[in-house]
């Protein structure tokens, strides 16, 4: 028995890194989905962002993270960004010195999803600096606290920041923030001074120090961690804003691209497709043969955001595809119910087509769209949970076990030096 | 460097130059034909991970690089960007400056336009900003006080009454509710359990009085309200290192070697 538990107590540290690594991987590689249910904080958010895209007023949004908590704050800002441009909201965004690649990455690729443009739908404002100042001189002066935007072009030019004079006229502001002193400089600077409705996108390590300024009601809701970006996506997933997604670039980078381009370079195309083929110059039309007849990959990245900006632009138009079509697309009971919601998110119109591309295309579409990271992340994350919880009670059971065996050993010894 | 440490870094430099070549070659990693910065990219970022990882096996030279890697590009990376933000784009206005071939002082005062601002409002915290480079001499290091002083007195004039309102008014304000009549009607159970766990974590690091007698069961409560909080707040943790190992994870099995679709 001694010998037995002993093993508990000196396992190599290896082995549990090990077990981990397997832990994670083995969900990933073997997929499967676990239900997420999103929290009254999260649910807030989505709720408060959802009302200002309505109320047509700009959301703020200050990426306060560079790659070091990518994996924690990405999916919350991708998720919040394909909410904002698919109901058609403003986005103002600020960076910090070390993000900003990251951040006009993310940026261009939900804004090529959606068809935002910018100026007009969302102006990326870069890094300014001042820390704390900056807060308290966007509260008084935006346009003094950013004249210009990461480009260099004039905020009073363009729409989404035209009206934008100090932090109230903001609809709300969220804090993307990777570490508790630049939350805490939004709620004591931004939010308390100008009365913000703010809400906080935060890594793991700092959620449960917010939980009281949810109570108080400074912030109106949070987003913490990988589980709170994956409780978002979830309420993207049943408003239908994965619906609305059109074709992205980095989504055919991973795609199988030589189907899509055989369809594409095929006799039998739809209206559809012959738009898109007219839409791309003579050299590009070769390198998509030369991706079929080659059967590998021919597009340089350049050219395969052409032909994604070329499908893009098909999907806006409504004469391409033909009206009995779309009535004939098999629509699951769940999509039906969406498409009946009424609700600011919803632009019918444009989820019938994407549907009608993925029956077009069949699966290779659909596969090529990866909608939710965060909600594919937690499998792995909470199958770890369940093993580190399991650990955790046999660690604690056998010590509790070592120490009963101990006391009952030396109990014994006692009595047996008194007889 | 020792030669058992070089020959490692070598052997691993090798071993990875032969699983990219191989990955292009087989077209698992996109290669448009020409000199791809963006696959590159991904192969230099996958050594580095695998670098740093090898520690948890056993510290060794692999990681050493890496992580010295990860500090000159870091620190280099945020220099080059706060001199070409703040100097470069905001204080000298380059752009306009090289636009319209204005000189030193020229370009000062086409940036102090833009910025809407008058030309002292630049000049004088770039002074004060280039004081603290001060630091680096024996002679001049005490002019560096100077901008020290200028932001630790702003920062304390400004932050003390928002700090009061924003983390003690406002916070009392949960605790301060009528706890017979909660948001959903009946009682407010919540409110109650904030409020005993404010008074007797309060108690418990109060420390002019033994804890002896009435004390000793509201400040062991209070012991039990902490540990709840440093629990909820290690679990918070493990889970945000887990998401980044996760996202690393991700990262080379789906990005790098395409084995998770």
């Amino acid at each position: 028995m001694k010998r037995d538990l002993s093993i508990f107590f000196n396992i190599d540290r290896r082995i549990i890194f090990l077990f981990v690594f397997l832990t994670i991987l083995l969900p990933m590689v073997f997929p499967f989905s676990l239900p997420i249910r999103a929290t009254k904080h999260v649910r807030k958010v989505y709720e408060a962002v959802d009302k200002a895209a309505a109320e047509g007023r700009p959301i703020l949004l200050a990426f306060e993270f560079d790659p070091t908590a990518r994996a924690e704050l990405e999916p919350a800002a991708v998720a919040i960004l394909r909410q904002i441009f698919a109901s058609g909201g403003k986005a103002v965004i600020t960076g910090v010195l070390t993000g900003m690649s990251l951040h006009e990455q993310i940026i261009a690729d939900c804004a090529q999803e959606y068809g935002a443009v910018y100026g007009r739908d969302y102006v990326y404002l870069g890094y300014q600096p001042g820390g704390p100042a900056l807060i308290i001189n966007m509260g008084q002066d935006f346009v003094s606290a950013y004249p210009r935007d990461a480009y260099g072009t004039d905020v009073r030019t363009m729409d989404a920041t035209r009206n934008v004079l100090t932090l109230r006229d903001f609809g709300y502001v969220m804090a993307f923030s990777a570490g508790l002193g630049s939350i805490l400089n939004w709620i004591n600077l931004g939010q308390g001074p100008y009365s913000l409705s703010l809400g906080a996108t935060v890594t793991g390590v700092i959620a449960p120090d917010l939980y009281n300024y949810l109570d108080s009601g400074q912030l109106t809701g949070m987003l913490g961690g990988l589980v709170g970006a994956a409780q978002y996506e979830q309420l993207l997933k049943e408003n239908g804003v994965y619906l609305m997604r059109r074709f992205a670039a980095p989504d055919f980078v991973s795609a199988r691209l030589p189907a899509l381009c055989r369809r594409l370079s095929a006799t039998d195309r739809t209206a559809l497709e012959q738009f898109v083929w007219n839409r791309l110059e003579a050299k590009q039309q070769d390198a998509v043969r030369a991706t079929v007849e080659l059967n590998y990959d021919q597009l340089s990245r350049d050219e395969k955001r052409i032909l994604a900006a070329a499908l893009n632009e098909a999907l806006e138009r409504e004469d391409l595809v033909p009206a009995t079509d779309l009535e004939r697309l098999r629509l699951t009971e769940e999509i039906r119910a969406l498409l009946q919601k009424p609700g600011p998110t919803m632009q019918k119109g444009r989820i019938l087509r994407r549907l009608y591309v993925e029956d077009l295309w069949g699966p290779l579409v659909r596969k090529a769209h990866s909608d939710a990271q965060a909600v594919r992340w937690m499998t792995p994350q909470s199958v770890t949970h369940l093993v580190l919880i399991a650990a955790i009670v046999v660690g604690n059971a056998c010590y509790f076990a070592d120490q009963y065996r101990h006391k009952r050993g030396r109990s014994q010894t006692l009595q047996r030096e008194e007889q | 460097m020792k030669r058992s440490d070089a020959l490692l870094i070598i052997i691993f430099l090798v071993l990875m130059a032969a699983i990219n070549l191989t990955l292009v070659l087989t077209h698992r990693l996109p290669w448009s034909g020409r000199w791809d910065w963006s696959t590159f990219g991904i192969m230099v970022a996958a050594a580095i991970t695998i670098a740093l990882y090898s520690q948890l096996y056993s510290d060794n030279a692999l990681f050493r690089m890496a992580e010295h890697m990860f500090v000159g590009t870091s620190v280099g990376y945020g220099l080059i960007m706060s001199w070409y933000v703040a100097w470069v784009t905001i204080i000298l206005n380059r752009k306009a400056a090289l636009a319209q071939g204005l000189g030193f002082w020229q370009a000062i005062r086409e940036g102090a336009k833009v910025q809407q601002l008058g030309i002292w409002s630049l000049v004088v915290p770039g002074l004060l900003g280039l004081m603290v480079y001060t630091r680096f001499s024996r002679k001049y290091g005490w002019l560096s006080r100077i901008p020290f002083a200028v932001m630790i007195g702003f920062g304390v004039g400004y932050s003390i009454p928002t700090t009061i309102s924003a983390n003690l008014l406002t916070q009392l304000k949960p605790m301060l509710v009528d706890l017979l009549h909660g948001p959903r009607g009946g009682i407010y159970w919540n409110g109650i359990v904030i409020l005993i766990g404010v008074l007797t974590t309060l108690l418990y690091f109060f420390f002019s009085a033994e804890h002896k007698g009435a004390i000793r069961t509201p400040s062991r409560v209070g012991v039990w309200f902490l540990m709840v909080a440093f629990g909820a707040s290690f679990g918070y943790t493990v889970m945000a290192r887990l998401s980044l190992l996760i996202g690393r994870i991700d990262f080379l099995f789906r990005e790098w070697l395409p084995l998770i679709r």
